[in-house]
């Protein structure tokens, strides 16, 4: 099929925006935790 | 702190891009008179990315012009912020952009004046990161950062669209292109998803900011004390 470049283009874009906002969502999540870890330890 | 996003907005979010996708594929027909018609699409990827990147530039503008202003560190961490995104869609424009020359006119980079310019607009932002990787003082990378970003906020735009357009007679791109209401209506709906994807991407990565100045911060401190 003639499209099936831009369809892997369009999904390895958005895919990957997709994919790096949530992993930044969870390194967050984990970078939260430290900052709280490291107030306990003051 | 900043707003996280509700869950159900992610979702929405989700099911708007993928509608936006399902239309170019399943509605949008193939361009006549160019090359390859049916890659012609691709142009419904490319510029919502391009039109994003102004609205990032304008975004980091707007914080960098806030800290001139207030000088508020946060305003800075925004205009960084908005910065990163910007020079991120700049690149995913020229992504879109090398594939579509490659099937339209031959070759992945024709020097043509436009991708020329967004090369050296990636440069410009390049340059920008590289300034606050060089300085050491928050307060003077921060006024300085702000103005060289208020620099290459206003070079988007001008490299991106104005001088190619206005300037420069020969080019690949059409000066000023014409779709018809099938391609506007998948360009500006993709468009408003990438933005709405924008503001997403540009709560957390403030936020993502902000928590990691404050381990740095109390790293240093519990350093200093044990020191």
């Amino acid at each position: 099929m003639n499209l099936l470049p831009m369809l892997i283009v369009a999904l390895m874009i958005l895919g990957g925006l997709f994919a790096f906002t949530l992993m930044t969502e969870r390194r967050i999540a984990a970078a939260e935790k430290r900052l709280a870890e490291l107030g306990n330890d003051k | 702190m900043e707003r996280e996003m509700k869950p159900a907005a992610k979702g929405a979010l989700f099911v708007f891009t993928a509608g936006c996708l399902s239309y170019i594929f399943l509605k949008v027909p193939a361009a006549v008179g160019f090359a390859n018609p049916e890659l012609a699409r691709l142009v419904t990827m490319h510029l919502p990315c391009a039109y994003v990147a102004l609205v990032a530039a304008t975004i980091a503008a707007w914080h960098g012009i806030a800290y001139l202003r207030k000088r508020d560190m946060a305003s800075d961490i925004k205009s960084y912020v908005g910065a990163k995104i910007a020079f991120l869609y700049c690149f995913l424009t020229t992504i879109t952009g090398s594939m579509f020359a490659k099937v339209q006119w031959g070759s992945f980079w024709n020097w043509d004046p436009r991708q020329t310019a967004v090369a050296v607009l990636l440069l410009v932002y390049a340059a920008y990161f590289t300034l606050r990787a060089s300085i050491e003082d928050p307060e003077r990378r921060a006024a300085l950062s702000a103005v060289y970003v208020l620099f290459a906020s206003i070079l988007t735009p001008m490299l991106g669209y104005v001088i190619p357009t206005f300037f420069i007679d020969q080019s690949l791109h059409p000066k000023f292109a014409k779709f018809d209401v099938t391609y506007r209506m998948a360009i500006y709906p993709m468009a408003i998803a990438l933005v709405w994807h924008l503001v997403w991407m540009f709560r957390l990565s403030v936020r993502a900011e902000k928590v990691n100045q404050a381990i740095a911060e109390l790293e240093l401190t519990s350093e200093g004390g044990m020191a």
